[in-house]
């Protein structure tokens, strides 16, 4: 997996998730609060890729998510980039798909930016309601989080026993 | 110049990420999805096509859940039916005495819920019932417990419906028993909230809230909720009256989308005039 194909899988990745998100966000979701799996995606191409190109695939495949799900275009692509921004910052040159996943710094980041990507998406939408930022958050942001990093156990688990196989 | 470039080239991660939150937060001020036209309606049948072949997965406590309610509902409509019928003969006879003429029924159109999208707690449905069966964006959705919401794009075989709890979503409403208006929204999590009551009315835990007939997207008197709490705000003039929406939104199956958009005339003519103010408060 070099290069373009590694982008691709990403890509694939990002679009399997955006579609389950979407089309199966009522069976993903648990007493009203559902994972991010595109979060997922971002994070893992993050620690492999580095900043820069996780700030544009947050970016675009954010606003995708924007299109497909009817949610504010522009919302998600914002709290995108910046999860791919800060997930950037936990990027090592000599990381290999495997080692950025099967890390624990995999499940440690993804709920670190599961925490800021929720922070600023609950900012931005309960700015224009009457709704109480900080109760909103502990409630969604945090516990969405929560969720999110529970989520990122299954590639990590995934990813490590592979790692383990290989040496 | 070269400098410049290498200044660039440095911090290049940071450009983009500014460069990229601008272009979002413009996207955000200028547009919303429900712009996207044609394309959208693509979306949504797609949508509704990949929902409908997961819908057949059961829900067993959901199922449950909502035959004990059916039941409920059932048991009071029966008591309702009752009372209306007595209520109807009298009716008739005063509208006769008072030559009134009868108010036209709505034209209802079943439809069952193929998908529930949720994005954080921001709550849509799927419908399978489109364009081709007469759905139109705007037209109100209902079920026999009160209003769910409106539809806000349709395809040739599927409609979205946006519920009630929603950031975007306002609906003038009124108290029924003094007929107090106010404004509904939701509270961000279980419940609704009845805005601009003033403290100088009176309002029972229990009382009805229905829609208003000031409302331009919504038709009047559908039940929306009854009222759960109501608390003195001491920083304003208004009473905080925490709703409980008549509907369970988690166990939406069946719902009603009534044939008929509110009308037009009076939004266009809102619209245009809080355009204008916008204009004049923006400048352009």
């Amino acid at each position: 997996m070099r290069g373009i194909g590694e982008y691709g899988v990403y890509t694939i990745a990002a679009l399997l998730a955006i579609i389950v998100g979407t089309i199966a966000s009522n069976l993903l979701s648990v007493g009203g609060i559902t994972p991010d799996l595109l979060l997922l995606v971002i994070v893992a191409l993050a620690l492999h890729k580095g900043q820069f190109p996780a700030i544009l695939f947050g970016f675009f495949s954010g606003l995708l998510f924007d299109i497909v799900s009817t949610d504010v275009l522009g919302s998600n692509a914002l709290v995108k980039l910046v999860a791919g921004y800060v997930a950037g910052f936990f990027w090592r040159e000599e990381a290999t798909i495997r080692s950025s996943i099967g890390s624990t710094r995999y499940v440690g980041v993804t709920l670190l930016c599961a925490l800021v990507h929720n922070a600023v998406y609950s900012l931005l939408y309960t700015r224009p309601a009457d709704i109480p930022l900080g109760e909103f958050y502990v409630k969604n942001g945090i516990a969405a989080a929560l969720y999110t990093t529970a989520l990122a156990l299954l590639p990590f688990f995934y990813a490590s026993r592979q790692q383990e196989e290989a040496l | 110049m070269q400098r410049f470039i290498e200044f660039v080239l440095r911090y290049r991660e940071h450009i983009i990420a500014v460069l990229l939150s601008i272009i979002a937060l413009a996207l955000m001020s200028y547009g919303d999805v429900t712009q996207l036209g044609g394309f959208r309606a693509l979306i949504i049948g797609g949508l509704g096509l990949a929902q409908e072949a997961v819908a057949w997965i059961p829900n067993p406590i959901a199922l449950q859940r909502e035959n004990q309610a059916l039941r409920q509902i059932n048991m009071e409509l029966l008591q309702e039916v009752m009372v209306l019928r007595k209520a109807g003969i009298e009716n008739e006879q005063l509208r006769r005495m008072l030559a009134l003429r009868q108010n036209a029924m709505f034209t209802y159109r079943a439809a069952s819920v193929v998908g529930k999208t949720t994005f954080r707690t921001r709550q849509y449905i799927t419908l399978d019932r489109g364009s081709n069966d007469g759905i139109k964006p705007g037209m109100n959705v209902v079920t026999d417990a009160g209003l769910v919401g409106s539809v806000i794009g349709t395809s040739g075989h599927f409609a979205i419906v946006q519920t009630l709890f929603n950031r975007d979503v306002r609906v003038s409403a009124r108290l029924a028993s003094t007929r107090e208006e106010g404004i509904i929204a939701w509270d961000g999590f279980e419940y609704l909230l009845l805005h601009n009551i003033p403290k100088t009315h009176t309002v029972q835990v229990g009382d009805l809230v229905v829609t208003s007939s000031l409302s331009t997207r919504y038709f009047p008197e559908i039940p929306i909720g009854t009222v759960e709490s109501v608390v003195p705000d001491p920083s304003s003039m208004f009473y905080r009256i925490t709703v409980r929406p008549r509907v369970e939104f988690w166990r939406l199956e069946q719902v009603f989308v009534i044939l008929h958009t509110p009308p037009t005339e009076q939004l266009t003519l809102e619209n245009a005039l809080q355009e204008f103010i916008n204009h004049r408060i923006t400048g352009r």
